[in-house]
């Protein structure tokens, strides 16, 4: 009796494993990897929700081509290895097709590796490394670059008649590196120079020291590549040990009203971002609408923006092919895309880059962005 | 004043008491001698409370002591003198001397009784300031029965107080010891030095391997012939 | 010149904050001889105290910042009496492998409470700061170094000066005699946890002002940098803490300014080991000797 129980049993745990298939065939399913626990997880959060708000639009509509589509969402927590992990549970078990995100660049960067090997169509809100679409012709971003950003920074600066400048960058963290590299490149041709270049790691808290030297060579700016959190405390220290100049980074700074408590030190930082929420176009006013009436605020992150034009030209290239799981039809699809976009016009370039507008922005007494303007990139 | 009933305890995984039983009474000066590891400061500790005991009572002027917490027994009029002195060495002399008193509130009284210290002990008197660790051996064996009678004890055992001191200290002590007796307190003394031990106490028992195998007045004590051969050293 | 007082001052600013951290430590030790890897995670249960009551119960700074230091009191007693105190029989490595877990437990209930993303400290300090000569003072310094200072004083004072000062000095020394002369060992265990907590969670406002990031692992690098300050000095003695303290910070800022903030952490525990080599027992500590 044991041994026919333990067949039925046995039976059944086998036919389990195809029940997910099963289903698959009623929705399409693309994962989701990104950072939502732990340093970054603003950034995460945001990009889920800008994918969440343009899911719900287009199965409103009734799906790609009437099929509904399904998002599974996995947190990468901000580890390489992690995300890898997500990637061939959300391919291999889950039976999506393809992947939005990551998020903060050192996960981006493994995953596209993994996504490349298997030709899995990729498409990132917020990477911004360089490197994360070199040679992978099925991994594409609707961000703009690292070098880019820096690279106008540096021009921004020069333009306010700035000349001498020093930067507090973190030496063993890619995109503050990758953006420091670029950044000290075009001060050179802009003839900007670097009176002091001091380096503290983004996990540290105290930054006193780096700054007191900053202090001490008289800067007329400081070049900030990090992320909210930190730049959040070297503020606040720089505040302290009264060094008072303005800020200047990059789009990894736009998380930073969370972290810090006192808000009127924003007045002084400066940072290219993604979007801005008084933009006027179209896709954003129905984006702005459909976001507001969701979450019941404005998005506070430009991510949000850019993942919800990352989810729109992945399910818009989906729609255009026969069949979603047909790796090579959806990325020439994607290649070929022409959008309007709530972040701008988006096409592809031959890297795979979206060839699109930086927004300077900044911040009031309480914390709330302000736009200055928006930089549009040599055609 | 203390009765010690059928006292027997373990000392990790030794036996190290056998149903010890002996009694002190008011004014005496009882005395328990014995060689190394007979179980002598087992005896005080347990009496203390140091050591949980396994059987046994313990019964102080009246009061079964056997559960009470170690530092209530000053309170009640309970003091040791520890072996090896013990004194706080980091501390000056007037701090040993003050933690002595710790548990008394009579500010006024505690004050007399430490200068009636430091009358007993000049040497203390003259070294009050300094660290106790600096002291010599026998200035810190008077600072240790200093230190026990400034918790104004109705009981004080002492726990070999002539260790490691020199013949000419020694006596001395002895002699501190009999006029502390005279002043009024009764005197549990241990000791490993049976001569002046027994010269000075009323009473002796004689304590060998955690049993007592011998005990009376302490005059015929000093002449009873196994006592004289196993511990007075006199053939 | 000035670029030198200015990062010396960085130091001594940090070093107090690790100094009024180690007395808990080398307190502790000293009495007990336990390293109370807790302590440390009272930083980051007073700051999340202090978050909690400005956001969630609407009090004013100064009653949040007394509630952390009330329930940070009352917890190291409660700690030390439901921890540490059942096995001050057994071997010393099980009261050590319970602090590790009574502070691990601490990050992790922590984390399923608050999250563990950062959130920023409510607490600032905008008071403008000195310009003196050139060399510029913020308040926060000169308060963080005063009321450290002002503390540690006021501890020595205590441990030398008063009746139960006196107590906790004679039980760390020789706890079996403290107890034949009648002091309560027990409670006097429980007086220096409190104290060392309390201390712990001012040491928490002040760090937190000077960096206002909460999160579940806030205590974990000021409390070894505490602890190594502890044994640096010589551990379970008070002066010792201070002096480790104040060593560690401004060779940390020193480190950080002139070489390199990567190899900053690399050079403090250098100086660590360099020091025990020659002195085992810490800058202060001696190996007691008694006459007999």
């Amino acid at each position: 009796m044991k041994k026919f129980v333990a067949i039925i049993l046995s039976c059944v745990m086998m036919l389990s494993i195809f029940i997910p298939t099963a289903t698959a065939e009623e929705n399409i399913k693309v994962g989701f990897i990104g950072v939502l626990t732990g340093r970054g997880s603003q950034y995460g959060e945001g990009v889920k929700k800008g994918i969440e708000v343009y899911v719900d639009l287009i199965n409103e509509q009734g799906g790609i081509n009437g099929v509904p589509v399904k998002v599974i969402y996995e947190d990468s927590q901000g580890d390489a290895s992690k995300g890898v992990l997500a990637a061939q549970k959300l391919i291999g078990l889950d039976g999506c097709v393809a992947i939005l995100g990551p998020v903060i660049t050192p996960v981006c960067k493994a995953v596209a590796e993994y996504c490349n090997d298997e030709g899995i169509p990729m498409i990132t809100a917020s990477g911004t490394d360089y490197e994360i679409t070199t040679g992978r012709p099925s991994v594409f971003r609707t961000c703009f670059l690292d070098p880019f950003q820096a690279t106008v920074i540096a021009q921004y600066i020069a333009a306010q008649g700035i000349t001498k400048v020093a930067a507090l960058y973190d030496q063993g963290n890619p995109y503050s590196k990758g953006l420091y590299d670029a950044f000290k490149a075009e001060c050179e041709n802009q003839g900007v120079e670097i009176l002091a270049t001091e380096s503290g790691s983004g996990d540290d808290v105290d930054f006193k020291a780096q700054l007191t030297n900053i202090k001490n060579a008289v800067p007329e700016a400081v070049f900030l590549p990090y992320y909210g959190e930190a730049a959040a405390l070297i503020l606040t220290q720089a505040n302290e040990i009264g060094l008072d100049v303005k800020y200047y980074g990059g789009d990894g700074i736009s998380n930073i009203v969370k972290a810090i408590t006192d808000k009127s030190l924003l007045t002084n930082m400066v940072y290219t971002d993604h979007f801005s929420n008084s933009e006027t176009n179209e896709q954003a006013l129905t984006f702005l609408a459909a976001y507001r009436k969701k979450f019941g605020q404005e998005p506070d992150i430009s991510f949000i923006a850019t993942a919800y034009d990352a989810a729109r030209v992945l399910f818009d290239a989906m729609g255009k092919v026969e069949d979603p799981s047909d790796y090579e039809a959806v990325t020439a699809a994607i290649k070929a895309t022409d959008l309007e976009c709530v972040t701008g016009r988006i096409t592809f370039d031959e890297h795979n880059d979206p060839i699109k507008s930086v927004f300077f922005t900044t911040f009031n007494a309480e914390g709330k962005q302000i736009f200055i303007e928006s930089f549009a990139p040599a055609q | 004043m203390l009765i010690v009933k059928d006292l027997s305890l373990y000392f990790g995984a030794i036996h190290a008491l056998h149903g010890i039983s002996f009694h002190v009474e008011e004014g005496e000066i009882v005395t328990l001698i014995g060689a190394n590891g007979a179980g002598k400061t087992s005896i005080l500790c347990a009496i203390s409370r140091i050591l949980p005991i396994k059987t046994g009572d313990i019964i102080f002027n009246g009061n079964s002591i056997t559960n009470t917490a170690p530092h209530l027994l000053p309170q009640y009029g309970l003091s040791q003198v520890p072996e090896g002195r013990r004194v706080f060495a980091r501390m000056s002399v007037k701090e040993n001397l003050e933690m002595g008193a710790f548990f008394r509130k009579d500010t006024a009284q505690i004050r007399r009784d430490r200068d009636r210290v430091y009358e007993q002990f000049p040497r203390l008197k003259e070294r009050r300031h300094q660290l106790a660790g600096t002291l010599s051996g026998g200035e810190q064996q008077m600072l240790a029965i200093g230190r026990a009678l400034m918790s104004s004890p109705k009981l004080l055992m002492m726990d070999e107080p002539s260790m490691g001191l020199s013949p000419i200290l020694v006596s001395e002590i002895f002699e501190i010891i009999k006029t502390i007796n005279e002043a009024g307190t009764t005197v549990l003394l241990v000791e490993q030095n049976a001569n002046m031990a027994l010269s000075v106490s009323h009473r002796g028992y004689v304590l060998e391997t955690g049993k007592i195998i011998a005990e009376g007045k302490s005059q015929d004590l000093l002449n009873n012939e196994l006592v004289k051969k196993a511990y007075l050293g006199i053939a | 010149m000035t670029l030198f007082l200015s990062q010396l001052l960085n130091g001594i600013h940090v070093g107090s904050i690790y100094a009024l951290i180690a007395l808990g430590y080398t307190m502790v030790y000293g009495i007990v001889q336990l390293i109370n890897f807790a302590h440390g995670d009272i930083l980051m249960l007073s700051a999340y105290l202090v978050v909690v009551g400005i956001t969630k119960l609407g009090l004013s700074p100064a009653l949040s910042v007394l509630l952390s230091i009330v329930v940070a009191v009352v917890f190291g007693v409660i700690l030390e009496r439901v921890a540490y105190r059942p096995l001050r029989s057994s071997p010393r490595i099980s009261s050590l492998i319970t602090a590790i877990g009574v502070s691990m437990l601490m990050q992790n209930v922590a984390q399923l409470i608050f999250s563990p993303n950062p959130i920023p400290y409510p607490i600032t300090l905008s008071v403008p700061a000195l310009n003196l000569g050139g060399l510029y003072l913020s308040f926060t310094t000169l308060l963080t170094v005063v009321l450290s200072v002002g503390l540690m004083f006021l501890l020595q004072i205590f441990v030398s000066s008063t009746k139960a000062g006196k107590a906790m000095r004679a039980v760390s020394e020789d706890t079996g005699t403290a107890l034949l002369m009648g002091i309560h060992v027990n409670r006097i265990i429980s007086l220096t946890f409190a104290i060392g907590s309390g201390l712990a969670a001012i040491g928490s406002l002040l760090y937190c002002i000077a960096y206002p990031s909460v999160a579940p692992t806030l205590g974990s690098l000021p409390g070894i940098k505490a602890f190594i300050a502890a044994v640096l000095g010589g551990i379970g003695l008070i002066p010792g803490a201070m002096l480790g303290g104040f060593i560690l910070g401004i060779a940390e800022s020193l480190a950080k300014a002139y070489i390199s903030s990567r190899m900053s952490d690399a050079i403090v525990y250098g100086i660590l080991i360099i020091v025990l080599l020659f002195k085992p027992a810490g800058l202060l500590g001696t190996k007691t000797r008694e006459k007999v």
